[in-house]
């Protein structure tokens, strides 16, 4: 490894890992490479997070790892994931059940006295 | 005695996507484990995220807790490869501060807290809850409800809808 790559490495926390890559993939990679200006090895990570990014948020989606985490896989903020879940159109979140088993559990309305704010005399249908 | 949440990143996002988070820490007393507010607020402020400097204008310095640890909580996460250091923090916070309920609306969490029998609540229930507790309108419930509908299931959008309508 080039002192660049090792510097580049450091600067990406990446490592090198030993990898047989089919042929027809490294020709995608090298229309990749033509198409956006990169090198072979850019245009295969870029492969990679692209398809990382649509495993993380299936993955996320199946309740199988946590918003977090899947911030922690991709190296990313949980704010950037639900955005690319709903600019993939992945529906996140808890199902009905889980709300219905938290909605039944936690009846009555918890409420604090002494922080309650009135309510407004102009709600719409109010005498 | 005060009602105590402590919110994850996902809590945190929907309810200040659905304009409701300044409400919640209103009425609630709120906590906000360390990592949450790192990865939410200070990672999404380098990346410009225009949430994440809503959020921090919201929450009170007091509510964001430095990292606690809890037996309990400990012996829950054994195993656990599942859940990223966010949601760890707010199960160690939960025990540590004797907090009522976990707001969250991340289904693995979810799932972990429900197994345990944790109490939690997910954003679209807590707009509900703000509504029976007089801290919120019908009204401004399902405005909210409507801004965070992109982000929660749809299941879950109708469901909550249906409660605040019925009161």
């Amino acid at each position: 490894m080039s002192q660049e790559d090792r510097a580049m490495s450091a600067r990406m926390k990446t490592m090198p890992y030993p990898v047989r890559i089919p042929k027809h993939l490294l020709e995608l990679a090298d229309l990749r490479a033509a198409e956006e200006q990169v090198d072979r090895s850019t245009a295969l990570r870029q492969l990679l997070h692209v398809g990382a990014v649509t495993y993380v948020l299936d993955v996320l989606a199946k309740g199988r790892i946590s918003l977090s985490k899947a911030a922690e896989l991709l190296d990313a903020t949980p704010l950037a994931i639900v955005e690319k879940a709903r600019e993939h159109g992945v529906e996140l979140g808890a199902h009905v059940d889980a709300y219905r088993a938290a909605e039944a559990r936690d009846r009555p309305a918890p409420h604090r006295a002494g922080k309650r704010r009135p309510r407004s005399t102009t709600r719409p249908g109010s005498p | 005695m005060p009602f105590r949440v402590v919110l994850d990143s996902d809590g945190l996002i929907k309810l200040a996507k659905a304009g409701a988070l300044e409400r919640v820490v209103e009425a609630w007393t709120c906590l906000v484990p360390r990592a949450v507010y790192v990865e939410t607020v200070e990672r999404g402020l380098e990346a410009a995220y225009p949430d994440a400097e809503a959020i921090r204008l919201v929450l009170p310095s007091a509510t964001v807790r430095r990292a606690a640890r809890h037996p309990r909580a400990a012996a829950l996460l054994q195993g656990k490869r599942g859940l990223g250091r966010g949601e760890q923090e707010a199960l160690h916070l939960f025990f540590a501060a004797r907090a009522d309920a976990i707001v969250t609306d991340d289904a693995a969490f979810v799932a972990m807290l429900a197994g345990a029998g944790l109490r939690y609540l997910v954003p679209a229930l807590v707009l509900v809850r703000l509504v029976q507790g007089q801290y919120l309108e019908p009204a401004e419930a399902l405005d909210c409800l409507e801004r965070m509908r992109p982000f929660i299931r749809a299941e879950v959008y109708r469901a909550a809808r249906d409660d605040v309508t019925a009161g």
